[in-house]
């Protein structure tokens, strides 16, 4: 991950891992409009947050709105409901980019934890995006996968200010 | 019938037929020879009203020029005006900008005279540069930087506040958590949260504690989170801030400029302080030219309008009235004179079915143009057009022009248009009309006493002699020149001012009929191009006016075609009692004739009363009713002052079968009645003509010319004998402008004309008796009227004495 910035070759393969959260969106729209361009491999994996699913389901569960600043009951099918939602948005935001440009894309929904063929795809990745704000497992899963692998660079997405670095290290041109 | 020695002493001399017109003093061959006349022809008071009215500056006195159609009043009116304004001094330009304030009232700014288009082409510049350079500035490193911060501190802000609730309950095993729309807690089990079923498996408790712990957190995230806004909108004030420093350096060095050019001008020092704030609060339109984007409604792609980036339209200046290429004051006519074509109008662009305005739409009218100047209106075509006179009142009197439409002015609508604040005016406007116009409205409208305080009165003859005849002469070359026509021949030009004459209707006047005047040169033109010739002569002239009236005496023909036949009973020979021709003049479309028209009298004892037969049947006007009554009272005056006038006559005019007017047969009538009652036969060789009063004196009538055409036109083509002949009113020979072929036939003693004073005079030219005999023969025979009349009376009055029933 800490790789000297100079060697880093133009990536094949990007996997992204996103949730719900909206950095993750972002991260992903970036990423396939520069896989596009560098006619690269899209790998994109909507995780489903195990800890938002059982949040959910707690009896006294209420969530805070962050605009209006209100708490509002909440229930485990409401939140599946809107989580696949937001997974299908996503989704579409790639199928709209592989409208206007040619793009090899795959899109799949993880629940909790990463199943094998995702970790393979990462592991075989040149660039994983990490954009995993309330799935500390299915992190800590890619980061030990991409430790491991020979060349799979991981950056990750979760804040502002990471997401700024990302859309830097993408526009590089080497 | 023979001719007494006082009858032939009446008759008239063949030089008194046609005041001829002489130049051969003046010295030219043709009409080449001829300079221009000074001055205006024979329109002196008229003129001097003029000078008067545009030399007068105060309000009021603006000018009406009034006359009957083709004298020259328009030409004279733009000369004259044309001349004055020459010597004045250019007003100033007009334009409109955006209020700033308040948007719907365009504000007004004067410029020097020829400088407004500089001035929307610098502002149109500006926003060009300002175009180019606001979005310069936005991109510059530093902009950025100071840009990044804002938001970095308020981001930053709003994570603190939040990671610091999340430390707090991770301290005490609870888990912030992101949702899609805002935050949650749950408790913690390891490293995630804990399961629904786990949480239920834990004592009650247990529960209880986590349940209010959240419960505290919760609370403690609300008021952070309502915190944001707050941040926000300080993060965005300052951001704000940020934009109009970054803009101001762009703009200040930009408006300077244009503030030294333009600085002297207080108005526009105003308007650019106001302009500069404007762009400063609206950076962004300067930013986001973005080409190719269209604006939508629902999804529905939107037409753009035309003029362009609507938001940086209110930069632009519309120019209502500029003067760079002008010089002197402004002499406008205004041909269609209608309400928007006067003040002016506010166009509208329709977008998406409604209609949209602003102050560059705003449209100059004749009175913005006029405005320092002059404005000449068709008075007939202004009051024709609706709410055109009342608004040009309004102006004049409030002095300013408002630009709004009827409808707003009438509050007809009440949808908001734009109110463009109002333009001082100052302007005189010369209303062209005729006579009557300015008659009806000076009785009945007040206001145009008080506005139109000049009248220009254009005469439609002038005095004819030998200076006026030259300065006509001086008219007819300079139209010839003007409209490049052939050269006239002095004879020609000595035919055409007899025309004039004739026109005129007397012999010691001429028309200033310019148009009509125009007309027959250019037809005399035409008979002389057509023969070939390069010069006019009294051939052509004398073709013309025969042509013209060939094209329109069909009915004069038709008349005279029947009369020979015999169909209409007309005599010119022989003599009867109680019958004479009178003669009649007809005008149909523009062409003037006098016709023959037998005219009989019968009498019979009766009471005092000459019958009307006209009147009797509604077919005779009220000055022909006058005529004939006056006939009464000449007769009960004359010859039955001592006796009652115990008359019965009637009187007719025959086969005339629509309305008699006027009281040109008076005399005739009279002459019918004379010899009915003297039993004197009358020549029907002759025609009369003229009206009469109590005492018998015969007096002038109109178309004296036409009426003894007329009648030698029947006689000549009977073939003319020499008795034949009219007998006209004495006060009428100085109108005499007849034909060359009457003034032949008199001449040769074919023809014969008569003036006469009196009805005496007439009597004996028509009975061929002295005058006194025929008074003799009325007297007595209305003597022996009365008398059986008396008889008659007392007769009636024994019989019924006798039938009166007895007691």
């Amino acid at each position: 991950m800490a790789r000297p910035a100079g060697k880093v070759k133009a990536p094949r393969r990007i996997v992204v891992l996103l949730d719900a959260s909206a950095p993750g969106r972002a991260a992903l729209e970036a990423a396939a409009a520069r896989a596009a361009e560098l006619d690269a491999e899209l790998v994109a994996v909507f995780v489903e947050d195990a800890d938002l699913l059982n949040l959910a389901g707690l009896p006294f569960a209420r969530e805070i709105g962050f605009a209006s600043a209100t708490g509002r009951a909440m229930n485990a099918g409401a939140m599946e409901r809107s989580l696949r939602a937001l997974a299908e948005e996503a989704r579409r935001s790639i199928e709209s980019i592989a409208r206007r440009v040619p793009l090899q894309w795959s899109f799949s929904i993880a629940h909790g934890a990463l199943s094998e063929e995702t970790l393979s795809a990462a592991a075989g990745a040149d660039l994983v995006v990490e954009a995993l704000c309330g799935n500390e497992r299915a992190a800590l899963q890619l980061a030990e996968i991409c430790r491991d692998s020979e060349h799979a660079r991981l950056l990750r997405a979760r804040t502002r200010r990471e997401f700024a670095a990302l859309q830097r290290e993408l526009q590089r041109r080497d | 019938m023979s001719e007494t020695s006082a009858a032939a002493a009446l008759r008239l001399a063949p030089p008194q037929l046609r005041r001829r017109c002489d130049l051969s003093t003046a010295g030219f061959a043709t009409t080449d020879d001829l300079q221009e006349p000074d001055g205006i022809l024979a329109q002196a008071r008229a003129v001097e009203a003029i000078r008067f009215g545009i030399g007068m500056r105060s309000d009021g006195y603006n000018l009406f020029a009034m006359g009957p159609d083709g004298h020259g009043r328009h030409t004279t009116v733009r000369n004259l005006l044309a001349e004055r304004a020459a010597r004045e001094a250019l007003p100033c330009d007009w334009c409109y900008v955006f209020n700033f304030e308040t948007p719907h009232r365009p504000t007004r700014l004067d410029l020097p005279a020829g400088r407004a288009l500089q001035f929307r082409q610098d502002l149109q510049r500006l926003v060009e540069d300002l175009q180019a350079g606001i979005p310069a500035a936005f991109e510059t490193d530093e902009y950025r930087t100071r840009r990044q911060e804002i938001e970095t501190e308020f981001s930053e802000r709003q994570e603190q506040g939040i990671s610091a609730v999340g430390e707090k309950a991770r301290s005490g095993g609870i888990a912030l958590l992101r949702t899609p729309s805002g935050f949650a807690f749950a408790p913690l089990l390891k490293d995630g949260v804990m399961e629904p079923d786990k949480f239920r498996a834990l004592p009650a408790e247990e529960q209880k504690r986590i349940e209010s712990a959240i419960a505290t957190l919760q609370a403690e995230l609300e008021k952070v989170i309502e915190d944001v806004p707050k941040w926000r909108r300080e993060a965005q004030r300052k951001l704000r801030e940020l934009n109009r420093q970054v803009t101001r350096s762009a703009v200040a060095s930009l408006l300077e400029e244009l503030r030294t050019e333009w600085g002297e001008l207080p108005q526009v020092r105003q308007y650019l302080a106001r302009v500069q704030e404007d762009v400063l609060d609206h950076a962004e339109h300067f930013r986001q030219p973005k080409e190719g984007e269209q604006p939508t409604l629902f999804g529905i792609p939107m037409p753009r309008a035309e003029a362009g980036e609507s938001p940086l339209r209110r930069y632009q200046v519309n120019v209502l009235v500029e003067h760079s290429k002008s010089q002197g004051a402004p002499v406008v006519y205004e041909d269609n004179p209608n309400y928007g074509n006067l003040i002016g109008r506010v166009e509208h662009i329709a977008q998406m079915g409604t209609l949209l305005t602003d102050f560059t739409l705003i449209k100059a009218g004749a009175l913005h143009r006029a405005n320092g100047g002059y404005l000449v209106l068709d008075a007939l075509k202004l009051l024709m057009q609706p709410f055109s006179w009342d608004m040009l009142k309004r102006a004049l009197r409030s002095r300013e022009i408002r630009a709004e439409s009827p409808a707003q002015a009438y509050s007809l609508i009440s949808t908001v248009s734009l109110e463009p604040e109002p333009i001082p005016l100052d302007v005189k406007v010369v209303l062209v009309g005729e006579r009557y116009l300015y008659y009806l409205m000076h009785a009945y409208d007040p206001e145009f006493r008080e506005l139109f305080k000049v009248p220009s009165d254009f005469e439609e003859d002038t005095e004819r002699g030998q200076s006026t005849e030259l300065a006509h002469a001086r008219v007819i070359a300079t139209l010839a020149r003007r409209e490049k026509f052939r050269p006239l021949e002095r004879a020609a030009v000595e035919r055409v001012i007899e025309h004039q004459a004739r026109e005129a209707g007397d012999a010691e006047r001429l028309s200033l009929h310019l148009r009509g005047l125009v007309d027959l040169l250019r037809e005399t033109d035409f008979w002389a191009a057509d023969a070939g010739r390069a010069v006019v002569t009294t051939a052509h002239v004398t073709r013309a006016l025969q042509a013209r009236e060939d094209r329109l005496d069909r009915v004069r023909d038709r008349m005279l075609q029947e009369m020979l036949r015999g169909t209409l009973l007309v005599s010119s020979a022989g003599e009867r009692v109680g019958q004479v021709n009178g003669l009649a003049v007809m005008q149909l479309g523009g062409f003037a004739f006098g016709m023959p028209n037998r005219i009989t009298a019968r009498v019979r004892l009766g009471g005092g009363k000459v019958l009307d037969i006209e009147r009797e049947t509604e077919m005779g006007g009220p000055i022909h009713s006058k005529g004939v009554l006056i006939l009464s009272g000449f007769l009960a005056g004359r010859y039955a002052v001592r006796h009652p006038l115990s008359l019965a006559a009637s009187l007719v005019f025959e086969q005339s079968y629509s309305g008699v007017e006027g009281d040109s047969a008076s005399s005739a009538e009279l002459y019918a009645l004379l010899s009915a009652l003297a039993e004197a036969p009358l020549a029907q060789s002759l025609a009369v003509t003229g009206s009469v009063n109590q005492h018998g004196d015969v007096q002038a009538i109109g178309g004296v010319n036409e009426k003894i055409e007329g009648f030698f036109d029947l006689c000549s083509a009977r073939g003319l004998e020499g008795s034949q002949g009219v007998v006209i009113p004495a006060s009428n020979v100085k109108h005499l402008m007849l034909q060359d072929r009457v003034i032949d036939a008199v001449k040769t003693g074919k023809f014969r004309l008569y003036a006469v004073e009196t009805i005496d005079q007439g009597i004996e030219i028509l009975t061929g008796l002295p005058a006194e005999r025929v008074n003799q023969r009325v007297e007595e025979r209305l003597l022996d009227f009365a008398r059986r009349a008396r008889s008659t009376a007392a007769a009636e009055k024994k019989k019924s004495w006798r039938g009166r029933p007895e007691k």
